[in-house]
């Protein structure tokens, strides 16, 4: 849209104010990190630093939570973003009737409730002895990541033409050629945001993990519901205020860093 | 078959016999309950298709979900397209914002926007103090509050799926309109839109199943008065009826997979479900 | 391998020793522990030490308090440890552990109707009143597949600066918005919710059962726009203080911690409270085996049980408990006379037979 037009700043104004409705709610939870009260609440008579100090005690509990679904994430993302963005790339690559019907099925997780997968779940996990293990919980977010990997990957192929590929298998180049050295570089945004989706899936995971988890395996979703049960316990907001700043300084220094591309626009 | 073919095809085994074997058979052997428990037969589907509570729920499910994703595509559109349009300082900035909600749970975020929502609230009260309202608004522990919360947690999953889109649109085909003489109401409804249908089909698809399973956040901002699907289906598994609770997953799962496939004879939806370029 | 199997079958014959009399417990224990074989006799493989008892409840700081009021005794009292899960023993959980025979609770901490439910599908083990002396705990505690570890109340709470000062009488005035305008709160697991209804329709408590749910949901309906509904204890506290509600019908644990939070601004009535009575329930195949009721048969003695009345509130099962009380104890404990004059004991048997149609009637006519 031409700049300095109405148009133009009607659809920017639009634009920032909708991402005022994502963004603002979500700084209340700074407040509530420093409320005086034992309860998610405002600050009621003063300014209260005591739900960091239970977040930095080891032993109370959140500091090895936080830790174990970072791993859990970063594993079951890298495995789901593996797998995805190989059966998407594949399935991409073919037609008929495999690819329709596989797809349905790897998307079937979206669909059916949780609840009912952690059932069949945790009848396969007591027979492998993988109950209230890493790997156990890791692989089921695996496959519980897979569609949101599938669905990103999608969004970004269908954009991807066909005819560079074609080029590229005319010229002569090997399969395997064709899709390390055309399709995925042009694929990487879609791969990036599929490794993201999947590990937010992993870090907020909770009906699932739940069932299938008892003492040793305790992911910061299930900490937070077991705190939940008494009363809401505010170290939850100071969880997320402490991920919003650790968000802002990765951003800070990503912008700060040198070797930057030039500004492609005027 | 040519190799390239073989080499397509064997890319995508490790997920398919991933999901199979880890996925697909262990739900299948719960899904089996739902016509052996607590006797053989078909009892429970006999007793789903004349319960009153799960049309009720059913209705519910599917208006909150439609909701949802209309307001939650119309406004992720509006952000995606205003994304690919800023300068990259900007855009850094919006993307940030658009991802920073991600970090924070589903459990929080639901009690953000009580403390925002609720009749002594942070909204309520401010605009009582400007005199815009003599009487608290009801914005939370009824649908409205649901579909506020929905569209909150789907909106960031819907801009990236549609910004993905948008910004491999080739924008020469802007250019050139442009230089045509084409005003800018005429490239965004002629050109835009056109090219965005790939992304805002997938987006959509995706809010809509996705919202059909939401189990957390209806039932802490609609406190019981908007019972979802996926929260009776978990009632039903804690009293024990686990028959009842798989026949309806059941259900849910014919309906998506059959509403799935309708879509998929539409081509334009067929190619951008499939992530293929429109035939 | 066969020193496994000799052991075991050393075990057997300790066990059938024990079973006919010719040892006691005691040189029974001594006997397995010297086999050092507590597991060999496990009929299952959990995640659960031999040498402990694992309790489940529903997490909080409910996980401390029955550390300190029934685990810390009877580890003083055997030597065995006591470990508390929080995960929450939803009769699902239960069923999904049976089933896949991945027991890992001992004694998992529901309620008398969960007792029976589970009991139906032949999750749960028939509590050994050899081992569990059932009259430790006042009558109608003690089940074939539970007994009570504590009790609590549904109380009608109310916001005391919203009604001026005045205390509603009973359930009736929580039908009265004329004279205490303003939003209410009842829970949206049906248990103990229609009972008040009908209380308040002028039902006489004797008649309550069989629920008469037309005639409760007649009464509810004109209440229906001025009900939010809770789901887990602590959301019926964050709604009284938000302010949002006037008065609701929730647990008189959190309308304790309420009471003191507030300065007694918010509080409650005794009048009309329902009574629930809390169970231990033993999985089958739990991990400790028969050890478990002596844990179960400590846990009912009076001074845990007190422990656990003022760390939390829970009131005691055992009527020697009472006798032990403070005046600032009595204020909270639903089961002592004074606070139980117009009490009404909610009934496990009709919920266990009812539950699950009840509770889908209830959430089609509230949402």
């Amino acid at each position: 849209m031409k700049r300095g037009s109405a148009g133009h700043y009607l659809s920017r104004g639009l634009t920032w104010l909708l991402l005022a409705f994502l963004f603002l709610p979500i700084l209340v939870v700074i407040p509530v990190a420093f409320t005086d009260q034992d309860f998610l609440s405002l600050p009621q008579h003063g300014l209260s630093l005591k739900h960091f100090v239970a977040i930095g005690d080891w032993s109370a509990g959140w500091l090895p939570s936080i830790l174990t679904s970072i791993a859990v994430g970063v594993l079951a993302s890298a495995a789901a973003t593996t797998l995805g963005a190989a059966y998407a790339v594949g399935a991409w690559s073919i037609s008929g009737w495999w690819p329709s019907l596989t797809r349905v099925m790897i998307l079937s997780p979206l669909i059916v409730p949780p609840i009912v997968y952690a059932v069949g779940i945790f009848k396969l996990w007591a027979r492998f002895h993988l109950l209230d293990t890493f790997l156990g919980v890791a692989v089921v977010h695996v496959v519980l990541c897979l569609p949101f990997v599938i669905l990103a990957m999608g969004s970004t192929l269908s954009n991807l033409d066909p005819r560079l590929v074609q080029a590229a298998r005319s010229l002569g180049a090997r399969p395997a050629t064709v899709f390390l050295r055309v399709i995925a570089p042009n694929i990487l945004p879609g791969i990036i945001a599929s490794a993201l989706f999947a590990f937010v899936t992993s870090w907020d995971e909770i009906t699932v993990t739940l069932f299938i988890t008892s003492r040793a395996m305790v992911t910061l979703p299930r900490r937070i519901w077991t705190s939940i049960a008494d009363s809401v316990d505010p170290a939850l907001a100071a969880v997320a205020t402490l991920m919003l700043v650790v968000t802002i300084a990765i951003l800070v220094v990503q912008a700060c860093l040198p070797h930057r591309k030039p500004d492609p626009s005027p | 078959m040519t190799t390239f073919n073989r080499w397509a095809f064997a890319l995508t085994l490790p997920a398919v016999l991933t999901t199979l074997a880890l996925y697909v058979a262990p739900i299948t052997q719960v899904l089996t309950l739902s016509v052996t428990d607590p006797r053989p037969g078909l009892g429970n589907y006999e007793g789903l298709m004349t319960s009153n509570a799960v049309a009720k729920v059913a209705a519910t499910t599917l208006n909150v979900s439609l909701l949802t994703t209309i307001f939650t595509i119309a406004g992720a559109y509006a952000i995606a397209f205003g994304l690919v349009h800023m300068r990259v300082g900007p855009r850094r900035l919006a993307m940030f914002l658009v991802l920073v909600p991600f970090w924070v749970s589903v459990l929080v975020r639901a009690f953000s926007w009580i403390t925002i929502l609720r009749r002594e609230g942070v909204l309520n009260s401010a605009l009582s103090s400007l005199g815009l309202i003599s009487e608290p608004l009801n914005l939370v522990y009824n649908r409205i509050g649901v579909v506020i919360g929905m569209v909150h947690y789907m909106l960031p999953f819907a801009v990236l799926l549609i910004f993905a889109n948008l910004s491999g649109i080739d924008r020469r085909i802007m250019q050139a309109a442009r230089s045509l003489g084409a005003r800018p109401a005429t490239i965004f409804w002629r050109i835009w839109l056109p090219l965005s249908v790939p992304g805002l089909a997938v987006a959509s698809v995706f809010v809509f199943i996705y919202s059909l399973g939401f189990l957390i956040t209806p039932a802490l901002l609609g406190a019981g008065r908007t019972v979802m699907i996926a929260e009776f289906i978990s009632v039903q598994m804690k009293t024990l009826r686990w028959g009842v609770a798989t026949a309806l997953s059941v259900l849910l799962l014919l309906l998506v997979a059959l509403s799935v496939l309708a879509l998929m004879r539409r081509p334009a939806l067929r190619a951008a479900f499939e992530g293929r370029p429109d035939p | 391998m066969s020193q496994s199997k000799f052991s075991q079958d050393a075990a057997s014959i300790a066990l059938e020793k024990f079973r006919s009399g010719e040892i006691d417990r005691r040189s029974l224990l001594l006997a397995l522990g010297g086999l050092g074989l507590a597991v060999a006799l496990k009929p299952s493989v959990g995640f659960a030490e031999a040498s402990e008892i694992v309790l489940c409840n529903w997490g909080g700081a409910a996980v401390d308090a029955f550390q300190k009021a029934f685990g810390e005794p009877f580890t003083r009292k055997s030597g065995t440890k006591v470990t508390v899960d929080g995960a929450g023993p939803s009769t699902s959980a239960i069923r999904a552990m049976v089933e896949a025979n991945a027991v890992t609770w001992d004694a998992t901490d529901g309620g008398m109707t969960d007792a029976v439910t589970l009991s139906k599908g032949g999750y749960v083990q028939p509590i050994d009143y050899k081992i569990v002396d059932r009259t430790k705990v006042g009558p109608g505690m003690s089940a074939e597949f539970g007994i009570g570890n504590y009790v609590f109340s549904n109380v009608l709470t109310y916001d005391s600066a919203k009604t001026k000062g005045v205390a509603p009488a009973g359930w009736a005035d929580f039908f009265d918005t004329e004279k205490f305008p303003g939003k209410r709160t009842m829970c949206k697991w049906v248990q103990g919710q229609l009972e008040a209804v009908l209380l308040a329709d002028g039902v006489p408590p004797e008649k309550i059962y069989p629920l008469d749910v037309d005639r409760a949901f007649k009464k509810l309906k004109p209440l229906l726009p001025n009900l939010i509904f809770w789901d887990a204890g602590a959301q019926s506290q964050q709604l009284f203080r938000d302010g949002e509600v006037v008065m609701g019908n929730i647990w008189h644990t959190r309308a304790s911690l309420l009471r003191k939070e507030t300065q007694e601004r918010l509080t409650w009535t005794w009048a009309q409270n329902l009574l629930f009575v809390s169970a231990w329930s033993v999985p089958k195949n739990n991990p400790a085996g028969a050890k478990v009721f002596d844990f179960i048969n400590s846990s009912l003695d009076p001074e845990g049980q007190i422990t656990l009345l003022r760390l939390m509130g829970n009131g005691p099962t055992n009527p020697k408990a009472l006798e032990m009380l403070t005046a600032e104890d009595r204020k909270i404990s639903p089961s002592t006379p004074e606070n139980a004059t117009t009490q009404f004991k909610v009934d496990p048997a009709y919920y266990a037979e009812n539950e699950a149609d009840l509770q889908n009637r209830y959430l089609d006519f509230i949402s």
